[in-house]
C-alpha cells in the first residue's frame, strides 16, 4: 500500500519505511510522559466515571430488573433501534450519491462535495429547527403542506419519523458520501478491467471486487453515522413538538428526562444498557474494518458522455440539499410577526430586525463570545494532548502491530459512547472546580480519542529524517502533517461549537453556551420563527466560515493527512 | 504536561470572566434566572434596567427555560443564580431546592391566599414573593361570536370549533385542572389543601376517573381523528392563530397572557372571552398560576433588595416598565389593575374569586412533575392522542390515564 493514498482510520498500521533510526530514542518513561495528558483526560473523564456508573447500577438490587421491566424505557430503547435503521439509510444514500458524483464527472462531483458536506457542520439543533419550519402543519407556514395545498400534520404521529429521518439524512449523508466518494475513486480499476476481459459476470465482479473494496469505507461511514445517531438528542429536542417527544426520543433523551425518577441505580443501569446497545451496533463495523483495505491510484475520469446525462440529477440533489439553508435564511430576513403567520415564499416585508434584535440581546452576544472562547480553549487542550500522544504512538513503536486494532476499537467505542454513561459521577467530581473549566475539560476529553486517531494516521506517513532524530522532530512531524492537525482542530471546534448535549446532560444549563440559547428561543416555536432563524444563521455562519477557510487542508487532511 | 496545564488555566478563566464581566462594573452582576424567552424576556430586561439605574448594581438576566429545575437542584454551586423567578410552585418545596432558598424577611405584605401558597405547612416563613399571576380559566373567541356554554356536563363543542395547542403539555394540564376543579373541587382540596399536608391517595378516588372521562368526552367530541393529529402538532400560540388569524376554529381555552398574542396577530378589539364553564350548579373553576421571585441563600443582601424592589406594589399613579407591561396585557400582579377592559375582570377574580385554586401540575414534584414527554403532561398527551387522534372510547382511555397517574403517584410516595 502506498502511504500517499492512505485513508483516514485505515486499519492496517503504517510503519516508518525509512532506514531504522540510529539516533537516540525516547526512553520509555519519556514516551509515556508524551501520552500522559491524553490518557489522563480520557481515563479520568470517560473511563473512570463509566466504571463508577457500572458500579452504581449494581449498588441496588432491584435497579436492573426495574429498568428492564419499564415499558417506557423499552419504548425509548426501541426508538434507538429505529435511529439505527436511519444510520443504514444514511450510508445507503451516501453510497448512492457517491456513485452519482463519480459517474457525473469532476465538475458536479466538486459541487456535490461542497453542498453535501455543508450540513454536517450545522448544529443538530439548527437542523431540527429548519425541518420543523419546512414541515409545519399549517399550509400557510410549512413548505411541504403548502405544496400539498392543505394542512398536513407532518409533525404528528407517524409522519414525524419521516421528518426526523429526512433531517438526519440531510445532515449526515454528506459524510458518508465523502467516504464513499473517495473509495469509489480508488476502486481497483485494473482488477475490474481484467475481470471484465476474462468475461466475469457483472454480479460476480461486484461481489468479488467492488464489495471487498467498499467494506472498509462502508464501516467507516457506518461508524460516523452511528456516533451521530447514538447522540441524537438536540435534533429531537428541537425538531419534534412536545407531544411527540416521548414517541420518538431515543434512550439518551429518555434518560435525561427520567433519571430523577429512575433513581441513581436505575439511571445508571439504563445508561449501561444504552452503552451496550451502542457497542453492539458499533461492533458491526468490525466486519468491514477487518478486511485490509487497499487503495490504488484514483482511476481516470469515467466517460463524459454518460456524465452529462446525470447532470440534471446532480442539480436536483444540490437544490434539495441547499433548500433548507435557503428556507432558514429567508425566514430570518422576514418581519417576525409575518414569519409567524406565513411561510417565506409569501414574500415580504423583508427586514434585518431579527438580526438587530439578536445582536442587541446581551445573553446572545455573551454566549457567542463564551462559546467561541470555549471552543478555542478546547481546540488548544485537544491539540496539546493529542499531538504528543499521536506522535509517540506513531514514531516510537510503543504499540506492537497487534495492539493497533484494540486501540482503534477503544477509540471508536469511546467516541460512540453515550455521554449519559459517565455524566452522573463526572458531574459530582467536577462541580467543585466550576462550570466553565469543567465543561471545557469534558469536551476536550470527548474529542481526544478521535483527534489521536486522525493525527496518528497522518504522523506515520511523515518519514523520519535518517540521521537527525533530535528533540525537534516532533515539530518537524507536525509541520509536515499540518493538514491533519488542522482537521483535528476543526473537528474539535465544530463539535464543541454545536454541542447541546454535554451542557444539558451535565446539568449545567447556565445558558452561556450558544445552542442552549437557541433552544430557549424555541419554546414558542412558530411565533419565534424569525428571531430563532436569525440566531441559527449567526450560529451556523461561524463553523461554516471556519470550514470554508480551511477547506483545502481539511480535504487533504481527510484523504492524505500530510502536506503533499 | 506542565505546559498544557498552564495553557488550560490561562485560557479557561477567560471564558469565565468573559461572561462574568459582561456587565459594566467591577462588582459581579446579580444573576437572575427566569423562564421567559423572546418578547417576554425582553420586557423583563427593560423592567430590570430601572433597578440597575437606581441601585448601580449590574444585573445579568438569563433564561433557563424549563431547565430551571435542573439549575436549582443541580450540584454545581456556581451556576445557582442569586435570584430565580420560579414558574412552578412545587419547585419551591422540593427537598433539594428549599434549603437553598432564603425565606422572606420584611418586604410588603402579600394577600392571604397567595401568602399561604408560598408558606410551607407548619412553618411561618414565606419562601418567595409573587411577581406575576395568571388566570387560567378563560375561553377566548372572536368578539361577539360565541356565548358561554350553559353547563360543562353537556358541553360538547362541534368538531372543528375548538383549538387546542396539544403540543404543549401545560395546555392539556390546564384543561384537566379546569375540568377537575369544576367537577370535583374536593379532590383538588384533598391533594393540596389550603392548610395542612396533601395526600396523594386522592388520585385513586373515582371522581378523578370521572373527571378524566368528562375531559375525554369533550376532546373526543371536538376533534375528528384528522383534526386531533393536527392539534397534536400545534403549540399554544398556533392555537391562538387558528382562531384569530386563520379562523379555522372558534374557541380556544387560554390564560390571560394570550391577549398580547391575539392583538399582535389578530388585531385589537377582536377578542372576547368567557369563564370556563361550571359543572351542574357548582362554582365555576378558577385555576390560577404564577411566578414566584425568590432570593437564593448564596445571593447576599442585594438579592433580597432586588426581589423586594421587583415585586413591590406600585403607588397609584406610578408609571414604570412594569405597569406598562400590565397595561399592554400578558402580565397580572397581585397589586395592579390593568387598564385593558378584557383583563380587569380576570385581575379582580385573581384576588377575590371563589373556588380559586393554584395550578395543580405546577405543584407536583417527582414522577408526576410535568415536562415534555414526562409526568402528568405525558399521561394527558397520551389521553388526548387516544381519544382525539385515534378515536378510542373515552371511558376506557380515561381509566388507563388514571391508572398511569396512580402508579406514578404511588412511586413518588414510595
Amino acid at each position: 500500500m502506498s502511504g500517499r493514498n492512505a485513508f483516514l482510520f485505515e486499519v492496517a498500521p503504517h510503519h516508518d519505511a525509512g532506514v531504522p533510526a540510529v539516533g537516540h530514542r525516547l526512553s520509555r518513561r519519556h514516551a509515556f510522559l508524551y501520552l500522559l495528558l491524553a490518557v489522563l483526560l480520557s481515563a479520568g473523564v470517560i473511563l473512570a466515571p463509566l466504571l463508577v456508573t457500572v458500579g452504581i447500577s449494581f449498588s441496588e438490587p432491584g435497579a436492573w430488573s426495574g429498568v428492564l421491566s419499564d415499558a417506557a424505557a423499552w419504548q425509548a430503547l426501541g426508538n434507538t433501534l429505529l435511529w439505527w435503521v436511519l444510520v443504514l439509510v444514511v450510508c445507503a444514500v451516501g453510497l448512492g450519491l457517491a456513485w452519482l458524483a463519480r459517474n457525473a464527472g469532476p465538475l458536479p462531483g466538486r459541487v456535490l462535495r461542497v453542498v453535501l458536506v455543508l450540513p454536517a457542520v450545522v448544529s443538530p439543533l439548527t437542523t431540527g429547527a429548519i425541518f420543523r419550519l419546512l414541515f409545519d402543519t399549517s399550509h400557510h407556514r410549512g413548505l411541504a403542506a403548502a405544496l400539498l395545498g392543505s394542512d398536513t400534520p407532518f409533525l404528528g404521529p407517524g409522519w414525524i419519523w419521516l421528518v426526523l429521518g429526512l433531517a438526519f439524512v440531510w445532515q449526515w449523508a454528506g459524510i458518508a458520501f465523502l467516504v464513499f466518494h473517495e473509495a469509489l475513486a480508488r476502486l481497483p480499476a485494473g482488477l475490474l478491467r481484467m475481470a471484465r476481459a476474462f468475461g466475469v459476470t457483472r454480479r460476480r465482479r461486484i461481489w468479488s471486487v467492488v464489495l471487498p473494496a467498499l467494506a472498509g469505507p462502508a464501516a467507516l461511514a457506518y461508524v460516523f453515522a452511528l456516533v451521530a445517531a447514538a447522540r441524537v438528542f438536540d435534533l429531537v429536542l428541537m425538531g419534534a413538538p412536545g407531544s411527540m417527544q416521548a414517541l420518538v426520543e431515543g434512550g439518551g433523551l429518555f434518560w435525561w428526562r427520567h433519571n430523577d425518577d429512575l433513581g441513581d441505580a436505575g439511571a445508571a443501569a439504563l445508561a449501561v444498557l444504552m452503552s451496550l446497545v451502542v457497542a453492539g451496533a458499533a461492533s458491526l463495523a468490525l466486519l468491514g474494518l477487518r478486511g485490509r483495505v487497499s487503495w490504488s491510484e484514483p482511476a481516470s475520469a469515467p466517460p463524459a458522455a454518460r456524465g452529462r446525462r446525470l447532470w440534471p440529477l446532480c442539480a436536483v440533489v444540490s437544490a434539495l440539499w441547499l433548500l433548507p439553508f435557503v428556507a432558514l435564511l429567508l425566514t430570518s430576513l422576514r418581519e417576525p410577526a409575518a414569519a409567524a403567520r406565513s411561510g417565506w415564499w409569501s414574500g415580504g416585508p423583508w427586514t434585518l430586525s431579527s438580526y438587530a434584535d439578536a445582536f442587541a440581546d446581551d445573553g446572545f452576544t455573551a454566549a457567542l463570545g463564551t462559546t467561541f472562547l470555549r471552543a478555542f480553549a478546547v481546540v488548544c487542550v485537544v491539540l496539546l494532548a493529542a499531538v504528543p500522544a499521536a506522535y509517540v504512538l506513531a514514531h516510537e513503536h510503543l504499540l506492537p502491530r497487534r495492539a493497533w486494532r484494540p486501540v482503534l476499537l477503544v477509540s471508536v467505542a469511546l467516541a460512540a459512547l453515550p455521554p449519559q454513561a459517565f455524566a452522573v459521577p463526572l458531574q459530582r467530581w467536577l462541580s467543585p472546580i466550576g462550570t466553565a473549566p469543567a465543561l471545557a475539560i469534558v469536551h476536550a476529553a470527548l474529542v481526544i480519542p478521535l483527534a489521536v486517531l486522525v493525527l496518528h494516521n497522518a504522523f506515520v506517513q511523515v518519514p523520519a529524517p535518517m540521521l537527525a532524530r533530535d528533540r525537534w522532530e516532533l515539530f518537524h512531524v507536525v509541520r509536515e502533517a499540518r493538514p491533519a492537525v488542522v482537521l483535528a482542530g476543526v473537528l474539535a471546534f465544530v463539535l464543541v461549537w454545536n454541542d447541546a448535549v454535554v451542557g444539558l446532560l451535565l446539568n449545567w444549563p447556565s445558558g452561556d453556551h450558544l445552542p442552549l440559547i437557541l433552544l430557549e428561543q424555541a419554546r414558542h416555536f412558530m411565533s419565534a420563527a424569525s428571531p430563532l432563524a436569525a440566531q441559527a444563521v449567526i450560529a451556523t455562519a461561524v463553523p461554516v466560515l471556519v470550514v470554508a477557510v480551511t477547506a483545502r487542508r481539511l480535504y487533504r487532511g481527510l484523504t492524505r493527512g500530510v502536506r503533499r | 504536561m506542565p505546559l498544557s496545564r498552564r495553557a488550560l488555566l490561562a485560557t479557561v478563566p477567560g471564558v469565565v470572566s468573559g461572561v462574568a464581566l459582561a456587565g459594566c462594573a467591577a462588582q459581579p452582576p446579580l444573576r437572575v434566572a427566569v423562564v421567559w424567552s423572546g418578547a417576554e424576556l425582553g420586557r423583563f430586561r427593560r423592567v430590570v434596567d430601572a433597578f440597575v439605574e437606581r441601585f448601580r448594581r449590574p444585573v445579568s438576566v438569563y433564561s433557563a427555560g424549563d431547565n430551571i429545575s435542573a439549575l436549582l437542584r443541580g450540584p454545581a454551586q456556581d451556576v445557582i443564580p442569586d435570584v430565580a423567578v420560579i414558574p412552578r410552585l412545587g419547585l419551591l418545596f422540593d427537598p433539594l431546592v428549599r434549603p437553598r432558598v432564603r425565606p422572606r424577611e420584611g418586604g410588603h405584605p402579600q394577600p392571604g391566599f397567595w401568602r399561604r401558597l408560598v408558606t410551607p405547612y407548619g412553618s411561618g416563613e414565606e419562601l418567595g414573593t409573587w411577581f406575576k399571576l395568571a388566570h387560567k380559566s378563560l375561553v377566548w373567541h372572536r368578539a361577539g361570536e360565541q356565548a358561554r356554554p350553559a353547563d360543562l356536563a353537556t358541553w360538547r363543542p362541534a368538531p372543528g370549533t375548538l383549538a387546542i395547542g396539544a403540543a404543549d403539555g401545560w395546555v392539556l394540564s390546564d384543561w384537566f385542572e379546569n375540568v377537575l376543579l369544576a367537577y370535583a373541587p374536593e379532590v383538588y382540596d384533598g391533594l393540596f389543601p389550603p392548610a395542612g399536608r396533601g395526600n396523594a391517595d386522592w388520585w385513586g378516588v373515582p371522581q378523578v376517573t370521572e373527571a378524566l372521562t368528562l375531559l375525554a368526552d369533550i376532546w373526543r367530541a371536538a376533534f375528528t381523528p384528522e383534526q386531533g393529529r393536527r392539534a397534536l402538532t400545534l403549540q399554544f400560540h398556533d392555537s391562538i392563530l387558528d382562531v384569530f388569524t386563520y379562523r379555522t376554529a372558534d374557541l380556544v381555552a387560554a390564560p390571560d397572557f394570550a391577549l398580547p398574542v391575539i392583538e399582535l396577530h389578530g388585531g385589537v378589539n377582536v377578542a372576547g372571552h368567557f369563564r370556563f364553564p361550571a359543572h351542574q350548579g357548582k362554582a365555576p373553576p378558577l385555576v390560577v398560576g404564577g411566578d414566584v421571585a425568590v432570593a437564593m441563600r448564596g445571593g447576599g443582601p442585594d438579592a433580597v433588595t432586588f426581589v423586594d424592589w421587583l415585586t413591590r406594589p406600585r403607588e397609584p399613579g406610578e408609571r414604570d416598565e412594569l405597569t406598562a407591561w400590565v397595561d399592554d396585557g400578558g402580565f397580572l400582579t397581585p397589586f395592579s389593575v390593568p387598564s385593558h377592559p378584557l383583563l380587569r375582570g380576570p385581575a379582580e377574580e385573581l384576588n377575590q374569586g371563589a373556588n380559586r385554586h393554584y395550578d395543580l401540575s405546577d405543584r407536583l414534584i417527582g414522577p408526576l412533575e410535568g415536562g415534555d414527554g414526562r409526568g402528568l403532561w405525558r399521561v394527558l398527551t397520551e389521553l388526548f392522542t387516544e381519544v382525539a387522534a385515534e378515536a378510542a372510547a373515552p371511558a376506557r382511555a380515561a381509566a388507563a390515564a388514571r391508572d398511569k397517574i396512580v402508579a406514578a403517584a404511588g412511586e413518588g410516595v414510595g
